[in-house]
């Protein structure tokens, strides 16, 4: 029993982390319409800077973080500007989002060989910002880490859900969000909602990124952005149109991968764990297609 | 009272003659549709037949090699997202599908060339047509997630069907390539014996010539219209009668099948299919030779193969010549020569999406039509003053 709860936490550790790239993804993707996924080059860049200016520069983590936040928001809103709003500009009509993803797909594979040329393949580790200290409770023992992972993501969502819900630039972006045209008409500047949606988009990759770094024997490493692929399927199971939905979709997809990791027997072979979020996304396509919170948004975007 | 009506006079007065639909109809269904396309598909598939035998440069050999290989992959995510509309990031998980099957029946189970090529075809046609009833349900970046899946599906899948595919290890693929009266690989033309790898060539060339063709006309039929309407204006062609289920399945299938082939032909090629060659990047590479070749284009997705497969070969050959291009020896800043071509895909990607959408054929069209104004303007300006 304490192992199934030693893994459970850690399930909603992990998709904690899932659920704040989902988000980061539908931020941006509810404000300006288009998917990007570029996201996943924050998730990656975020924890070197850090480890740039924390280890090799001594500056305190926190302050280490917040000029890495800093950074990727510049970088992330030049490149949005320069790169990616003339492209959705030119390409217009069904190509547009597929040529915005392609763009951003090409641009994250660069940016891997980029961080290889900078810092180099081998990992490298952070100076453990959170502790690994274990915390007991009974005969349940948890990381430190795992607690702090699922503390920070509930912080930054209630951060989240106040923006949205109680401020004047939270409804302006719900209101892009649900029509853009009718928006506008309200005197709702577009560029503004995108800018604010890019800013919570990256604070809130960044965080993923920078506690994917410090997981247990991973480090900081140049694979780090394949966590926006796993990420993915929490935005069809959480039924893509809600913030909150792709959140719970991450979590579940966190705790369906360390539970099957944790509990498949060796034949199973291999790899068990990351193969199980697709298959349950899959089988909920045929049971509930719209997605566990959704309203039929996923056939609109 | 008199309701009947006079029989129309059909002889002294006709109808008013209408042009023959139904003849243009077929004119335009026709396998080929002039002259020229005729003498095109024979110079071409004399130029199959022929580039084979005079080419020996192994290098050579392969880089065609790989463009026709690979070229039967980008048409197959061309009919989907060039013609059809649909985005798919799924390619690499039905190649690797024909590679297996590939494997499995030419191989291990001994069928002929005919056979286990179908065969890689068929398991790739069914495994899109499986795609399909999820497909239906998602739009947009939904449906590319879905695709997405499979390649990670596909990954555990073969891994771990050790028996099939050897898991990490890989499978060695020796299929006959017999076809009775030639064997392509040991081809003996007029005394003289010829390598494995022209013979390879040769009937990559050959299939991928093929599937262009099939391709073309099935874009041309009453389906393949359809497809490329509800591209356009999905509903407009539910309206019209063209069912959205069959149109998207017709999609799907092509698209897989040709993939499917694909792999049996890259199986073929390398002789040896390893799972970790089908990997997400496989599927990207595919669509950067649609896009930087032309998409929703005849040979565009062909040409972008022949391109993009040989920019690896020619990244490692110069890259002692290339600026910021390190040995995986040097130590500082510096991008290794295996992970410099993963940069030019992206940025190959980045500048043909925002420069030249249409691909380099949609470049060539652009470029004759400028020289055919061109000419015909000094010409004008000739008679004016002449």
């Amino acid at each position: 029993m304490s192992d199934f709860i030693q893994l459970l936490v850690s399930g909603v550790a992990l998709g904690c982390l899932y659920g704040l790239v989902a988000l980061s993804f539908v931020i941006v993707l509810r404000a300006t319409g288009v998917f990007n996924i570029l996201q996943g080059g924050v998730v990656l860049f975020a924890p070197y800077l850090v480890y740039a200016f924390h280890v090799q520069k001594g500056l305190p983590f926190v302050v280490a973080l917040l000029i890495a936040i800093v950074i990727c928001m510049a970088a992330a809103l030049l490149i949005d500007r320069a790169v990616f709003r003339p492209i959705a500009r030119r390409a217009g009509g069904h190509g547009q989002f597929f040529a915005v993803l392609m763009v951003a797909m090409g641009l994250l594979t660069a940016s891997e060989a980029v961080v290889i040329a900078i810092w180099g393949s081998q990992p490298l580790s952070m100076d453990d910002p959170w502790g690994l200290a274990k915390v007991s409770v009974g005969s349940v023992s948890l990381t430190d880490r795992d607690l702090s992972v699922i503390g920070i993501t509930l912080v930054l969502l209630a951060a989240f859900w106040y923006l949205l819900q109680r401020t004047t630039i939270g409804v302006a972006m719900r209101a892009v969000a649900s029509d853009q045209e009718a928006a506008r008409v309200q005197g709702i500047n577009p560029a503004v909602v995108s800018g604010v949606a890019w800013v919570c988009a990256t604070v809130a990759a960044v965080l993923a990124g920078v506690m994917l770094g410090t997981e247990v024997g991973g480090g900081i490493n140049s694979t780090i952005d394949q966590v926006s692929f796993l990420a993915l399927p929490a935005l069809i199971i959480g039924g893509g149109g809600s913030v909150f939905g792709c959140v719970a979709g991450g979590v579940l997809l966190g705790i369906l991968q360390t539970l099957a990791a944790g509990y498949a027997p060796s034949s199973f072979g291999a790899g068990f764990g990351e193969f199980v979020p697709w298959v349950a996304m899959i089988l909920l396509l045929v049971v509930r297609p719209s997605g566990l919170f959704g309203s039929g948004e996923l056939r609109r975007a | 009272m008199d309701t009947t009506v006079a029989p129309v006079d059909m002889v002294s007065n006709p109808p008013a003659k209408k042009p023959d639909h139904d003849r243009m109809i077929r004119q335009e269904m026709r396998l080929t549709r002039s002259w020229w396309s005729r003498i095109a598909i024979l110079a071409y598939v004399v130029a199959a037949l022929v580039i084979p035998l005079e080419l020996t440069d192994s290098l050579w050999l392969s880089l065609l090699t790989s463009g026709a290989v690979y070229g039967m992959g980008a048409l197959g995510i061309n009919v989907l997202n060039g013609y059809a509309g649909h985005a798919s990031l799924g390619q690499a998980f039905f190649v690797s599908a024909g590679a297996f099957v590939a494997v499995q029946t030419g191989d291990k189970w001994g069928w002929p060339l005919p056979l286990w090529l179908l065969a890689a075809a068929v398991v790739g046609g069914a495994l899109g047509a499986l795609v399909v009833p999820l497909a239906m349900r998602l739009r947009g970046i939904y449906e590319i997630i879905l695709t997405l899946g499979l390649v990670y599906i596909g990954t555990y899948i073969f891994t771990n069907w050790t028996s099939l595919t050897g898991g990490s290890t890989g499978v060695p693929a020796q299929m006959k390539l017999s076809l009775g009266f030639i064997d392509f690989g040991h081809m003996i033309i007029g005394g003289e014996l010829y390598t494995y790898e022209q013979g390879v060539l040769m009937l990559s060339m050959l299939l991928v010539g093929l599937c262009v063709l099939i391709v073309c006309n099935v874009m041309r039929s009453r389906t393949g219209r359809a497809i490329v309407a509800s591209r356009d204006g999905a509903l407009a062609v539910e309206i019209l009668g063209a069912s959205p289920t069959r149109t998207k399945l017709a999609t799907y299938v092509m698209s897989g099948a040709l993939a499917g082939l694909c792999g049996a032909m890259l199986a073929a090629q390398l002789q040896y299919v390893n799972e970790d060659q089908f990997n997400l990047q496989l599927s990207v590479q595919f669509i950067v030779m649609m896009i930087v070749g032309g998409a929703a284009t005849a040979w565009g997705p062909v040409i972008g193969a022949l391109i993009v497969s040989a920019l690896p070969l020619y990244i490692t050959t110069y890259a002692s010549d290339i600026p910021f291009v390190k040995q995986p020896t040097d130590s500082g800043f510096g991008i290794m020569p295996g992970q410099l071509s993963l940069v030019v895909y992206g940025l190959l990607l980045a500048v043909f999406l925002v420069l030249q959408p249409s691909g380099l054929v949609g470049l060539a069209k652009s470029v004759s039509a400028l020289v055919g104004r061109v000419v015909r303007r000094s010409r004008s300006a000739a008679a004016s003053e002449g």
